[in-house]
């Protein structure tokens, strides 16, 4: 049972994240896995990426402090993921 | 020759004869945005390198008495290239030390050499002009004793403001979207706060920033949470910066039938001439470009030339004088939104303007645009004109691509690691068909070589 609750929350971020994705880029996404570069590979830009944030708020009822975001955050959707599960855990 | 270099120096200078310097800041509003209240952003971006190396542009801009300062030097056979087209080009002077992050502006800040080539050039009556006028610009004109033929940075800074656009239009009674100007968070909320019954209706409502640059700084209101979330943010950044004033606007997203761009030249003397208007071309609801001239009937070309005249005037009271773009719209009944941004600044469209008088005469279109390049090496303009053999424009009267910037291709070259360069131009025809037959072949050959993204 421990390993399924230290699995799911993760998988549940990455599920938002991807859902959330394909509704801010808004075209039929490739199968993405954690390495998935979010602004070479799918098109993600500087203006998106509020939108982005937004929505994964809104999908994971968190509220990210946003003074301090960068780049690298958004690099890939795993460095996404950590970010998201850095702040849930904050 | 009536050309539009030598109108934009009658503007400028008061005289079509003078000598000018040439700097092209593109994204001058990065520098105009500091110390404002943003939308969250990430702190860095990338792009920059291809952005600050639009400076190029200037090159066609500029004539044969002319000077344009520039971050690198062109290549060799690009410049022979534009030389073969019968294009008189200015002096370079290429910067010593060239940072992918800085503007052509803050580069030459940096290089004593140049300062003093500058300042012997403004002994011999030589003036500094901007693509838009920051404090940066100033700085040089300080440093090099070369006045700018320009208003002051807070003056363009004043006028380029989206708050500026909504009020001027506001004042001189001009049609445009629904919306509020914010200078303070309780206005910001209070224009959220009328926004919400139209956001509840299904209308889409958005918040600019004042200074953003086209396309950047928006964000779509789409739920109260969302509006709450923005103006919580915004209070927490004003809180802590102790800075009260904000800048933004707040829009109703009207729908539209296509996106237009006009330009008109304001005088020292407070003349106006308008200069242009092109079309946003788009393919499958992506923008490919401009088209000119715009497909518009004579009274809605005669309803903006007024606006143009009529914002001029108003420009000219508020204290400036250059070039100014406006972005305005069609709606689905073709009724004009004829003032959406004022951009008192050099526009895209205005580097185009003497190529296009020269090239783009009476019976001919033109598409201007750009084709994304991924690249894993630095890539000669000679290797270019061999892969697009036949399709590049060679005289006027030509069809074909008139390549107006080829410093963007390779500005985000760095040994070993493969980046994203852009190929921008002018397609130059005598029908929209041709024009797209010979645009994908470009697309084509770029593909084949791995080039286009």
């Amino acid at each position: 049972m421990s390993e399924s609750t230290a699995v799911a929350p993760r998988e549940r971020i990455v599920d938002a994240i991807t859902s959330v994705l394909a509704q801010v880029l808004d075209y039929e996404l490739p199968a993405l896995t954690e390495q998935s570069r979010l602004f070479d590979e799918l098109g993600l830009d500087s203006t998106g990426v509020f939108e982005l944030l937004m929505q994964l708020e809104e999908a994971l009822e968190v509220e990210f402090d946003t003074d301090n975001l960068e780049m690298a955050h958004f690099e890939t959707v795993r460095s996404l993921a950590d970010f998201v599960a850095a702040e849930m855990d904050r | 020759m009536d050309d539009f270099t030598r109108r934009l120096k009658t503007a400028l200078l008061g005289h079509p004869e003078g000598s000018l310097a040439f700097l092209g800041n593109f994204e001058v509003e990065e520098r105009w945005a500091r110390g404002e209240h943003t939308l969250p952003r990430l702190s860095a971006d990338g792009g920059a390198a291809v952005v600050n190396h639009m400076d190029e542009f200037a090159l066609l801009l500029a004539s044969g008495d002319d000077h344009v300062v520039l971050k690198a030097a062109p290549d060799g056979d690009y410049l022979a290239y534009l030389d073969g087209l019968g294009i008189d080009l200015p002096t370079v002077h290429v910067v010593a030390d060239s940072d992918p992050r800085r503007t052509v502006t803050a580069d030459a800040l940096e290089d004593p050499a140049l300062i003093a080539r500058l300042r012997d050039l403004a002994a011999d009556g030589v003036r500094l002009t901007a693509h838009g006028v920051s404090d940066v610009e100033e700085s040089l004109s300080q440093r090099t004793g070369m006045p700018l033929a320009a208003p002051d940075a807070v003056t363009c800074k004043a006028v380029n403001s989206k708050v500026y656009s909504r009020r001027a239009a506001d004042e001189l009674g001009l049609r445009q979207p629904a919306g509020w100007t914010c200078e303070t968070v309780d206005e910001l909320r209070r224009a959220f706060a009328e926004a919400r019954p139209l956001v509840a209706a299904g209308h889409k409502v958005v918040v600019k920033e004042a200074f953003g640059v086209s396309g950047k700084g928006i964000a779509v209101l789409e739920s109260d949470r969302r509006m709450d979330r923005l103006a919580g943010m915004v209070a927490k950044a004003v809180d802590r910066s102790g800075q009260p004033r904000v800048a933004f606007v707040v829009e109703e997203w009207v729908a539209k039938r296509s996106d237009l761009n006009y330009q008109f030249t304001v005088g020292r003397d407070g003349d106006v001439r308008f200069d242009f208007v092109k079309e946003l071309h788009t393919e499958g609801g992506v923008h490919k470009g401009h088209r000119m001239p715009a497909r518009l009937s004579a009274a809605q070309v005669a309803e903006l030339t007024d606006t143009a005249h009529r914002l001029g005037r108003k420009l000219a009271a508020d204290g400036y004088f250059g070039v100014v773009g406006v972005d305005a719209m069609v709606d689905p009944d073709d009724g004009l939104y004829p003032v959406v941004e004022i951009n008192a600044r050099n526009n895209m469209s205005t580097y185009q303007a003497r190529v296009q008088d020269r090239f783009v005469g009476a019976g001919r279109i033109a598409l201007a645009r750009h084709y994304p390049v991924r690249l894993t090496r630095a890539l000669p303009f000679a290797e270019v004109r061999g892969l697009l053999d036949g399709l590049l424009l060679d005289r006027a009267g030509g069809t074909g691509l008139l390549v107006n910037n080829f410093a963007t291709v390779n500005a985000g070259h760095r040994a070993g690691t493969a980046f994203d360069g852009r190929l921008y131009g002018l397609l130059v025809a005598s029908s929209d068909d041709e024009i797209a037959a010979v645009d994908n072949e470009i697309t084509a050959r770029l593909e084949a070589t791995g080039h286009e993204r």
